[in-house]
């Protein structure tokens, strides 16, 4: 809301403060709002003040000044040479180029040093070898709207009043003067946030209202004004209008009778009137409108704006005679739904066709108003207007927002109703309507009457008797939702009543509330009045009390602390958390050689997606971290480590069924969204997490926690210690999953995956077709029924994956199913496999190595070494295995085709006694006896 | 000192180890006294210099001089050439020099190592204006160390952490908190639908309607994660985290608020904050109010950061309406509740001076780098 403090003026007195300004060496006593008494005010009561301009500021240069003299330019046949009294010693010379430039005329002079809005800065300059010590300015070069009609082409003259101007006599002493403080054009304009729940703070009427309330309590004076309303200056009033309108459905303007027909079962009223004289507006309403960025057109349409910013009562007029009709004395207005493609002519002269859903006001022809939006070309108020009717329909909020969004156009009309007018004030604004044309006008325009429309049942629609909402209020009221005795009943009750609320005592300490018309969509219990006074007084009054609650410490989820340990495991191993926008694109499937886009999981469709090509709730975090990844490599960074934990999501109960069976329709992905689900392993349905605590998940869409990691480039870089770089292997991004999952007391067996289903050697993996077909893994844990489970997979991008995702470093990439970690986490733990003793005795190592056959695995050799000696560390050389670590593995030259060196170093810990050389030998010669039968393999070295 | 031809003079010249008698055998001894005093000074006090001593001269010493066939052992075996009552004391003699030898030696190795360690440190000094080590350390997301840091006072206060589903109905996400049907909120410009009735929750006031329902009162809860509205420029994501807590018990009214908040934002600033409350409208609180904190870039003069105000919005909070308890079941005439909310992304971009929010969701590595643990 754009409130203008002019126009509260005109309700209520502001405060005020008196500064000295000097312009153009004359000191000048200006009077402005004394904002710091306002201001804070309004956003203490729920009205934050966004920002605060000044209408006029930056143009204090720009001074009256009076043409003394004129004469042609010596050699520029357009241009003439004025001498301006600008209130100085001596008379200004200045160039003007205007045709109405001429002696004896109130001018605008923009004095040297000013900066016109259009960034023109005004010098002493030479035109034409004629020296121009200013300009003389038309209104559009001080920023302020033409109408071509009133003000010309030339320069503004300041003594028209229907240009905004003021007389001569007043003039006459202000030669010299600020314009904007001459022509009293000051204004101080504040934009406020305006709840939802407050319609009636968006009008200027409702502002003065909100000012009252808190000058009152903040003792602040004022008066409010008995001639804020034009009302007293006619014979007319409302309860003519009201008797007027639910009495008539026909009425006469002039010889023309009007009536309406409502097909939209909405409450409208319309009142004629006859013999109007359209004409340019009064200065100080074209001046009020044009401060709030409003165009004055005439006074009926500036009339009709007037009542909408004053009392936030949206009206339309329609010039009666040009409405179509069969019967040029029978005119009609229909209140009805558009017809499709219905064509219509708006006043912003654009052409636009409608929609069914569209409710308008229509003549015979066709189309004259967009209800509640946007008025018509065809019918609106001009210069030869002489019978008006005025529309004051009340349409559905819904209705109108749809509509205006449909058009892409919101109106102060629109933007009013979508709020919700107060509907018991409409016919008071149709007086003012009335009132104001004839207060402005010398030939009084006359006041025929108001008809309601009628529906197909012939019913008005409309009430003029309403009744008011009425609420106990009691003294105790304050401490139960305040929780203290903060201000006094007695002062809690003159605030309210100051809000407008009518009171009525019943004790000292039970009141009964009547509220007024424009808070009766808001204001419904007790609760509410101590907001409203606590509002007026300020929240920051309420004490600050401490809890007296039990401590209740076992009933947190435990997903957030989860998520906390293995996102700090994460980090600890280098890795780099990233969050996204939890969206997917369509062909992200595709990019990933995934067989579906249901492989992982059938992903949910976003019925009004933000970002267009990504119209998908994501089933996967990958996608989204490769783009981060190639972007990364854009900007030029080509190495790193990213996660991402994060809910995926899937059209499916945990129970397997489709929740939304029209999932991606409205994006043309219905079709290919019904595929049948892959064997999905960790990306199953069942595999979710139960966010709720619902007796059951049925019907409601699977969420499932996922964490994934992602290391692309190199793994260490070249420095001044380190001379070569190390790329990243999969045997770094499998360690990086297994340390994760033991942070959080899980192990983890590996497997390798294929990408063809019923393959018998490897377990079977959607994602296997991305990644390197010798480098990829997936992870298993072992359930509660000591059933392997898959957790997720690992491996190296297969070039297809890289290039489309335009990433060209080698990255390693793994996803899990966080639900199926913690679900693990949870069950009871075997303790067995922890040292939990000190060590006593000196750990020993001894290293091997050993020519293999090249299809020996580190598993095949681990599990030969740990079998050769697991006897003997039980009981002859009592000792705990620590680790069977192979540290060399050699190929190529000086090695036999097919076959490799592989060194390995094994470290026992012995538990009872220190080992003696014999331990050893009996130890290493096992080992060598074993590996060697075995694989058939060489010894190479001890 | 000695120089290196002097001592290999001395170690390899051959000496006589034969004596008849104690006379022979005492000049033996103070002529091997004098040789040895010549290579490491008197009481081995000698400063040994590096160009000349070295490990292996240092063993030839020891060698030549205790070693099996030093002279001294070579005496002693020899102690039975002379006559039986001289041998007492010749022995003594011996033993006499042996000691004497022995400990000369030890300080004099001792000043050895001193000198050669003292040398391998001098010649050791690194340059510390060199790159330091790249260390291999990842970084948690700001807006999640926010997030992480901001729930602590929560649940030092007695919150238990509660979750909530990211996809939710109608009723939980809007009529049940009082969002009545035809609400612009419920609107496609606000939120992203699934279906007629299904949306991504546009709050965590959600798990508050599950909690009232699902749980046992009281309810004292604090409610982290991720919500959704259809807007995306510098200043908004379409995704963004929230926190909300919601406490429902008997007697709860605003002066409970006002403590949690002030507590909370005390704890999250790390100092006393002063606080402004602007009266607000929220269809699920009744007072509402908006909580500001007095901007923390210009401390209340007002700058860019606070757009010349001098506070910053921090979220919204208010007494629960009792329509919405009425709606989860809950005897409005029996409890009551408060609610706060707030965006926890904002929050992130006060605090690191973001100003693009997009700039989160980017994952430039080096960006993500740049955030330490607080």
């Amino acid at each position: 809301m754009l409130a203008s403090l002019n126009f509260v003026e005109r309700f209520i007195t502001l405060p005020k403060v008196t500064q000295n300004i000097n312009i153009n060496s004359k000191n000048i006593s200006t009077t402005q709002y004394d904002l710091e008494k306002i201001a804070p005010l309004l956003t203490r009561q729920g009205f934050e003040v966004d920002s605060i301009q000044v209408w006029g500021a930056g143009l204090e240069t720009v001074v009256v000044g009076y043409i003394e003299k004129i004469e042609p330019h010596p050699t520029a046949g357009k241009l003439q040479i004025c001498q301006v009294n600008v209130g100085e010693a001596t008379l200004r010379q200045i160039v003007c180029g205007a045709p109405n430039a001429r002696a004896d005329i109130y001018v605008a002079v923009a004095l040297p040093s000013t900066k016109l809005p259009n960034g023109l800065e005004i010098k002493p300059s030479k035109i034409r070898d004629a020296e121009s010590n200013g300009m003389l300015c038309a209104r559009d070069e001080l920023g302020l709207p033409t109408n071509k009609e009133i003000d010309g082409d030339g320069i503004w003259e300041l003594d028209i009043d229907s240009q905004g101007g003021v007389p001569r006599k007043i003039l006459e002493n202000k030669i010299g003067y600020p314009i904007f403080y001459a022509l009293n054009m000051t204004d101080t304009l504040l934009e406020l946030s305006v709840t939802p729940n407050r319609p009636d703070m968006l009008c200027h009427e409702g502002v003065a209202r909100e000012l009252m309330a808190g000058f009152t309590y903040a003792k602040i004076t004022f008066i409010k004004k008995k001639d804020a309303e034009f009302a007293a200056q006619v014979t007319l009033t409302e309860e003519n209008i009201k008797a007027d309108a639910i009495k008539n459905s026909r009425a006469k303007c002039g010889e023309i009778s009007f009536t309406c027909e409502n097909h939209l079962n909405i409450p409208a009223f319309f009142v004629l009137i006859d013999s109007i004289e359209v004409k340019p507006s009064p200065a100080w309403l074209r001046n009020q409108l044009e401060a709030l960025g409003q165009n004055s057109i005439n006074n009926i349409v500036d009339t009709s704006n007037y009542v909408l910013l004053a009392y936030g009562q949206p009206n339309h007029a329609f010039d009666l005679e040009k409405l179509s009709s069969q019967n040029p004395k029978e005119k009609q207005l229909i209140l009805r739904n558009a017809k499709a493609g219905e064509k219509f002519i708006g006043l912003d002269s654009k052409e636009r066709s409608l929609y069914e859903a569209d409710e308008i006001v229509a003549d015979i022809e066709g189309a004259q108003a967009i209800l509640g939006v946007l008025g018509g070309e065809h019918s609106k108020v001009s210069s030869q207007s002489k019978k008006i009717v005025v529309e004051f329909a009340n349409p559905n909020a819904v209705s109108v927002r749809r509509t205006s969004r449909r058009h892409g156009r919101q109106t102060d009309a629109s933007f009013l109703f979508e709020k919700g007018v107060d509907v018991q004030k409409r016919y008071k604004a149709a007086l003012e309507f009335f009132a104001l044309i004839s207060a402005e006008s010398k030939n009084k325009p006359h006041y025929c009457s108001t008809i309601h429309s009628v529906n197909a049942q012939k019913k008005p629609m409309i009430v003029t008797q309403f009744n008011a909402n009425e609420i106990e209020f009691n003294s105790h009221d304050q401490e139960k939702v305040l929780g203290a005795n903060i201000i006094p009943y007695k002062d809690q009750l003159e605030i309210i009543e100051s809000l407008g609320f009518t009171l009525k005592n019943e004790s000292e300490s039970k009141t009964k509330a009547t509220v007024p018309s424009w808070r009766s969509q808001d204001i419904a219990g007790n609760a509410d009045l101590v907001e409203e006074f606590i509002r007026i007084a300020g929240i920051d009054l309420v004490p600050s009390a401490s809890f007296q609650s039990q401590a209740i410490v076992s009933h947190d989820d435990p997903q957030f602390a989860f998520n906390e340990k293995i996102s700090s495991r994460c980090s600890a191993l280098g890795y780099n958390e990233v969050i996204s926008l939890h969206f997917m694109r369509a062909d992200d499937h595709a990019k990933l050689s995934l067989n579906s886009i249901n492989s992982l999981g059938e992903p949910v469709a976003l019925i009004n997606p933000i970002i267009g090509d990504e119209p998908l709730m994501h089933t996967t975090l990958i996608p989204d971290l490769l783009r981060k990844v190639s972007r990364n490599i854009s900007y030029g960074i080509k190495s790193g480590q990213l996660f991402h934990s994060c809910r995926t999501f899937q059209n499916r109960d945990a129970n397997g069924e489709r929740i939304f069976n029209s999932n991606g329709e409205s994006i043309g992905l219905h079709n290919e969204l019904t595929y049948k689900l892959d064997n999905t392993l960790e990306y199953h349905y069942t595999h979710g997490y139960a966010y709720t605590k619902e007796e059951s998940q049925t019907g409601r869409p699977v969420e499932t926690p996922r964490l994934a990691g992602i290391c692309f480039g190199n793994k260490s870089e070249k420095t001044w210690q380190n001379s070569a770089e190390t790329l990243w292997s999969l045997h770094d991004i499998m360690a990086h999953v297994q340390e994760i999952s033991r942070s959080v007391g899980v192990e983890i067996s590996f497997a390798r995956i294929s990408d063809i289903e019923n393959n018998s050697e490897f377990q079977f993996h959607p994602i296997a077709k991305a990644l390197h077909p010798g480098r990829r893994v997936s992870f298993y844990i072992k359930d509660e029924n000591n059933k392997s489970v898959s957790l997720g997979w690992a491996g190296e991008l297969h070039p297809n994956t890289m290039r489309n995702f335009e990433i060209e470093v080698p990255c390693y990439v793994f996803e899990l199913n966080i639900a199926i970690l913690m679900h693990k986490t949870m069950l009871p733990k075997e303790v067995t496999q922890r040292v939990t003793n000190a060590q006593k005795f000196p750990t020993i190592t001894r290293d091997f190595a050993f020519l293999l056959d090249e299809k020996i695995t580190g598993k095949d050799l681990n599990d030969v070494v740990l079998n050769s000696i697991k006897d003997i560390i039980k009981s002859e050389v009592p000792a705990v295995l620590n680790s069977i670590k192979i540290f060399d593995i050699y190929r190529g030259k000086g090695m036999p085709e097919n076959k490799k060196s592989v060194a390995f170093q094994i470290s026992l810990e012995p538990t009872e006694r220190t080992f003696t050389e014999k331990d050893i030998l009996k130890l290493t010669k096992s080992i060598i006896n074993n590996v060697t039968e075995k694989f058939n393999a060489e010894l190479r070295g001890v | 000192m000695s120089g290196i031809e002097e001592i290999k003079n001395i170690l390899t010249a051959p000496i006589s180890i034969t004596y008849q008698n104690i006379e022979e055998l005492k000049n033996h001894i103070d002529e091997e006294r004098v040789r040895f005093i010549n290579v490491v000074g008197k009481n081995g006090s000698n400063s040994p210099d590096l160009n000349i001593f070295s490990n292996e001269i240092m063993e030839e010493i020891r060698i030549r001089f205790t070693g099996k066939k030093s002279p001294l052992q070579e005496w002693l075996k020899s102690l039975r050439n002379i006559p039986n009552e001289e041998r007492k004391s010749a022995g003594a003699k011996i033993n006499e020099l042996k000691s004497e030898i022995e400990n000369s030696f030890k300080s004099f190795s001792e000043n050895y190592r001193i000198q050669v360690e003292n040398k391998k440190l001098n010649s050791e000094t690194d340059d510390i204006t060199l790159p330091l080590t790249q260390l291999n350390l990842g970084s948690r997301h700001p807006v999640m160390t926010v997030m992480r840091d901001l729930m602590v006072p929560f649940q030092r206060m007695g919150f238990s952490v509660v979750d909530g589903p990211e996809m939710d109905n109608d009723f939980f996400n809007f009529e049940a908190l009082n969002v009545l049907k035809d609400h612009p909120a419920r609107e496609m410009q606000d939120t992203f639908f699934l279906a007629s009735e299904w949306v991504l929750r546009t709050h965590t006031s959600n798990v508050q309607s599950h909690a009232m329902k699902e749980r046992k009162l009281p309810l004292k809860i604090v409610c982290p994660g991720c919500v959704y509205r259809n807007e995306f420029d510098m200043t908004h994501l379409p995704a963004f985290r929230q926190i909300e807590c919601l406490v429902v018990d008997k007697g709860i009214h605003m002066g409970h608020l006002r403590h949690t908040i002030n507590e909370l934002l005390n704890a999250a600033f790390a100092r006393p904050v002063k606080l402004r409350f602007r009266s607000s409208y929220f269809p699920f609180t009744e007072p509402s109010a908006e909580v500001d904190v007095e901007c923390q870039q210009c401390f209340g003069k007002g700058c860019r950061s606070c757009k010349h105000t001098g506070w910053s919005e921090i979220g919204g909070c208010g007494v629960v309406n009792k329509k919405v308890l009425e709606s989860c079941g809950i005897d409005s005439s029996v409890y009551s509740g408060i609610a706060f909310g707030f965006g926890v992304d904002r929050i992130a971009k006060d605090r690191f001076a973001i100003s693009d929010l997009r700039s989160l969701i980017d994952g430039n590595v080096s960006f993500l780098k740049s955030f330490g643990l607080v």
